[in-house]
């Protein structure tokens, strides 16, 4: 296990994380924390108070884009990247020529920033990537785009969660009324209980279905500030945590996982995010025909999810059942620690039922077990709406 | 518990993680050790056989499912259940905290002691787990 964990990235909390004892593993290249304490002592501190995520090794690459570059980067994308203002972020996929996922992203248009050293790293537009597929969606943007990348690897990334979360900021001096609205991002000075005082970037975004942020960190202070928010935060009710209850959260807010619940096999009309497609008619992009086919047709398959009522928990992998046919394939389960009982993600063929209420099976090992589909999320937190 | 990790002394285990903790001559109580306990993450559901059921070596007399895997319990031995850990259905987690104490699973009584010797030592089982 040492040999294996020894030729991973790590984050620049990783020694930190070792020595208080969290259980690491690897994950997409990465040596990550799975979990600091109890993954349901984890998840329900996010949902009842606030929880701190390392998310490190996720990748960030800016772009700086003029008016000829924003229509060949706008072109990768089905959202439409030139409506976003400066300060806004858009969730967004590439997609293949097939319509296929070969990543989903979140890509801001950066706000003027003041700070110098934060400037320099951030101006223009940054992509946030899955860890496991930046290396290929730099190449991807290199393919298409002519203009310079930068991947930047100085600054780090925490994700700040949950309803105490505005609360614990507080306690570093960031005002409630300066916080970025949802799906925004802006720069703010964050100050030590030391005295010391430096400028982040904060994006309201997040992956856990509740309130949050997500923090663009310079790895100078990252070590120091995790250990300020713990220590600050601890009073009200924050813990760190690891990927095991990072899943459990995004999988009760229906989020998915890329390389699980979407892949390059999978659209975003099939997968539930065509809310996320813009559909101008000058809105060229990849994938537009493939994904235009399926529209029209709505012979495609259909993201589900599923409510189960005993203990059997269905995992990835297994076969959706109706009718003594297998019409779908589970892309995640678990349980669900705020609800408490197993739920389940996955997809079933165009002709099968789908809707809310409609009752399927799902063959975990040798049972059967009944699944009733839900509409998405299964939670859902009251929003303060950006 | 901070050395719950280590295997008592009246513990035998198989290949396939259970363990049998022998507390008098024809009664023992069945569970899974640490390791395997470590290696499936935190438990969150346990299903167990009834008292009364007669079980063979080697199939299966329930499951548990942790946040991310289910697996299969095998017999150690053959045996009649005796008592079942109903404290489990509420705290799985008592598993992961100390499984050869408080997260016991069953308890039986052996149809064939002799069939204890068939049974890893914790040095053996030491050799695997890891």
């Amino acid at each position: 296990m040492q040999s294996e964990l020894s030729t991973l990235c790590q984050t620049p909390l990783g020694p930190h994380h070792r020595s208080v004892g969290a259980k690491m593993v690897p994950f997409a290249g990465w040596e990550m924390p799975l979990q600091f304490s109890k993954v349901k002592e984890e998840h329900l501190a996010v949902r009842s108070a606030a929880g701190l995520f390392d998310i490190g090794h996720m990748g960030l690459v800016t772009l700086q884009l003029d008016e000829a570059s924003l229509g060949a980067f706008n072109a990768l994308v089905p959202q439409d990247l030139r409506k976003l203002t400066p300060g806004k972020a858009v969730y967004t996929q590439f997609l293949n020529e097939r319509g296929g996922i070969i990543d989903d992203l979140i890509i801001y248009r950066l706000p003027e920033l003041s700070d110098s050293q934060l400037s320099d790293a951030f101006s223009g537009w940054l992509v946030i990537c899955n860890a496991s597929n930046t290396a290929e969606d730099i190449a991807w943007m290199q393919q298409h785009l002519s203009v310079p990348l930068k991947h930047q690897t100085h600054y780090t990334l925490f994700a700040l969660q949950g309803p105490h979360f505005s609360a614990v900021l507080d306690r570093f001096g960031v005002r409630a009324e300066q916080l970025p609205a949802r799906f925004h991002v802006a720069e703010l000075s964050v100050k030590l209980p030391t005295g010391d005082s430096f400028s982040i970037l904060v994006a309201r975004t997040g992956y856990t279905g509740e309130d949050g942020v997500e923090l663009i960190v310079p790895i100078a202070f990252a070590s120091v500030f995790w250990a300020a928010l713990i220590e600050q935060g601890a009073p009200l009710g924050l813990l760190p945590i690891g990927l095991a209850a990072r899943d459990t959260l995004r999988l009760e807010a229906a989020y998915p996982l890329h390389g699980h619940d979407i892949t390059p096999d999978y659209t975003p009309i099939e997968a539930g995010l065509g809310w996320s497609v813009k559909w101008a008619e000058d809105n060229a992009f990849i994938g537009r025909d493939a994904l235009n086919t399926q529209k029209q047709t709505a012979n495609h398959k259909h993201f589900v999810c599923f409510n189960l009522s005993g203990r059997t928990i269905p995992r990835q992998d297994d076969t959706i059942m109706y009718q003594g046919k297998a019409v779908g394939v589970v892309t995640s389960g678990s349980i669900s620690m705020s609800l408490g009982h197993p739920i389940a993600m996955g997809y079933v063929d165009a002709s099968t039922p789908h809707a809310p209420g409609d009752i399927l099976q799902i063959q975990v090992r040798d049972t059967l077990a009944e699944a009733t589909i839900t509409s998405r999320p299964f939670y859902s937190a009251n929003r303060i709406k950006g | 518990m901070a050395d719950s990790h280590i295997i008592p002394d009246n513990v035998k285990l198989t290949e396939t993680h259970e363990y049998l903790r022998i507390d008098d001559d024809d009664r023992a109580r069945v569970g899974i050790s640490h390791f395997a306990a470590e290696q499936l993450g935190d438990i969150v559901f346990i299903e167990l056989p009834e008292v009364g059921q007669r079980i063979e070596k080697g199939d299966t007399f329930g499951s548990i499912e942790s946040v991310k895997a289910a697996s299969d319990l095998y017999m150690p031995v053959s045996a009649e259940v005796v008592a079942v850990n109903t404290q489990l259905t509420e705290e799985p987690e008592l598993i992961n905290d100390n499984s050869y104490g408080d997260g016991w699973m069953i308890e039986i009584s052996l149809s064939n002691p002799d069939e204890v010797n068939e049974l890893m030592t914790p040095a053996q089982y030491s050799q695997i787990a890891q």
